[in-house]
């Protein structure tokens, strides 16, 4: 028999797959560049038409069972229309100080960074096979213009988290949710329009936010009024100037700690591992310099 | 084995597991059931030892590729296809003491074969997290007790899975491992005689 098909036969190829395997999970990550290519390439050309139909035939069964609930909130749109422009006043309030900050660090010199984002609605055409790694995947690639750190966000004003990768077609958001995503500043709405203390909220791990309350340096006790169904707004230097005051959720339920700080539990007014569809706030091209220094028309 | 129906069901069951699975999680904590390893099990119950192995070890990878994870949304290839390596292999080993025929022992073993596959899954994860940003935040405890619940969630597609595919067994065109070596000592008797 010829030396080569011993090395060719099912049970030692097999064996040296397991070994090349066991190399391969537990390599850093930076080292994986060309995985993505073979999961995002073939792989994903070859289960896409099947995930597909059956995603369409289980999507008509759901929807059809949620529609039956539907008369009963008429009023969604205008909700969620009073809820967009409240996120917009405070937004331009919040970006109305940032121009402020801006323009007075202009003057000494710094650059002035517009930052207005470019609006695209994507739809949610899948997670991972694995639920646990929480990732989602949306319909809009780098042919549309999407970049990593775009932000993603449902219902107009609930943020759902940061695009992770962009592929041509599709691309990878990342919920806040998500121990992966890390620490968020948020800030504790008191009124529609009054602010409160600030918190730093990380994920729980069962699609929830949880964080101690920051308190301000004039009232470093417990805040009595500090309840639960308080609206929790973003306000993470972290984020792009855009995405400030986009909703993070709801305060679910405040505990104290043994310091007696209080401990606050967020949840997002939408379960973000079920949206079906968002808004991917695309940061906008910064215009290329010309060789005189001046931007062209 | 007959490999193109084998991949007929595995490409339908793997899409099952992306397009259905996620609408059978309960809430926020995707504790939802697994397609793949009743099949892998099914397969591991009648197949030879080498191409049951094969079966688990690529259903494993493809599934890792389908995986993307952390925040950079990279895939990591290997902890899936060990794990249902293992478990396919826990299968083999346990099916000689086994009724194989029956939904029930299909049940069982899936929630044995499962357990044993998210143990090597969260393993891997655990000694990744030592040294990558990514594993900040993780918890190997919270992920084996979710991980643990979904195994046991299995119970109801396995037992689904049974009665669907133990009547079309002989689609599969399985030998049985036991006669077959009955055989091959009945060829070779004459030779070793000679």
């Amino acid at each position: 028999m010829p030396r080569s098909s011993h090395w060719l036969n099912p049970r030692s190829l097999l064996t040296i797959s397991t070994i090349a395997l066991f190399v391969l999970a537990l390599m850093p990550v930076r080292y994986l560049g060309w995985v993505t290519w073979i999961a995002d390439g073939p792989v994903t050309l070859c289960t896409a038409p099947i995930e597909r139909t059956l995603g369409l035939v289980v999507n008509r069964f759901v929807d059809r069972r949620e529609n039956d609930g539907a008369d009963s909130t008429q009023n969604n749109a205008l909700v969620a229309r009073v809820q967009q422009l409240e996120f917009e006043l405070l937004n331009q309030q919040s970006e109305n100080e940032k121009l402020r900050a801006q323009v007075a660090e202009y003057q000494l010199g710094l650059s002035l960074n517009p930052d207005v984002p470019r609006q695209l609605f994507a739809r949610i055409i899948g997670g991972g096979a694995d639920l646990s790694a929480g990732i989602i995947k949306a319909k809009a690639g780098s042919n549309e213009g999407v970049e990593v750190g775009s932000v993603a966000v449902v219902k107009g004003v609930n943020l759902v988290g940061r695009v992770a990768r962009v592929e041509s077609r599709f691309c990878f958001i990342l919920p806040i949710t998500e121990r992966a995503s890390g620490r968020i500043e948020g800030l504790i709405m008191l009124g529609d329009k009054e602010s409160g203390p600030a918190c730093s909220l990380t994920p729980s791990g069962a699609g929830a936010l949880q964080g101690p309350v920051i308190y301000p340096a004039d009232q470093p006790q417990v805040i009595a009024a500090i309840r639960p169904g308080l609206l929790v707004r973003l306000a993470d230097g972290r984020w792009p100037a855009s995405s400030q005051m986009l909703v993070l959720g709801l305060i679910d339920r405040v505990d104290l700690a043994t310091n007696q700080r209080q401990i606050v539990t967020v949840r997002p007014v939408v379960p973000l591992d079920r949206v079906p569809e968002v808004v991917l706030r695309i940061p906008a091209p910064q215009p290329a310099a010309t060789p005189g220094g001046k931007t062209p028309p | 084995m007959r490999w193109p129906v084998v991949a007929f069901f595995a490409y339908v069951l793997l899409g099952m597991e992306l397009a259905v699975k996620p609408h059978l999680a309960i809430g926020p904590t995707r504790i939802a059931p697994s397609f793949i390893v009743p099949f892998i099990v099914f397969i591991a119950m009648s197949a030879p030892m080498l191409p049951t192995l094969w079966v688990a070890l690529v259903l494993g990878a493809v599934f890792d590729l389908l995986s993307p994870r952390g925040d950079g949304a990279v895939p990591v290839l290997g902890p899936y296809a060990l794990g249902y390596l293992i478990g396919a292999f826990l299968t083999l080993t346990l099916r000689g003491v086994m009724f194989r025929r029956s939904p029930l022992t299909m049940m069982f073993l899936a929630v044995l074969a499962s357990l044993i596959a998210e143990l090597v899954v969260v393993g891997f994860f655990t000694v990744r997290s030592v040294y990558t940003d990514s594993g900040a935040g993780w918890s190997a405890g919270a992920e084996l007790l979710k991980r643990a619940l979904s195994s046991l969630y299995t119970l109801a597609t396995a037992g689904m899975l049974g009665i669907v595919l133990l009547p079309m067994a002989s689609l599969f065109g399985f030998q049985d491992s036991h006669s077959r070596r009955s055989v091959r000592r009945g060829e070779r008797r004459p030779s070793s005689t000679r």
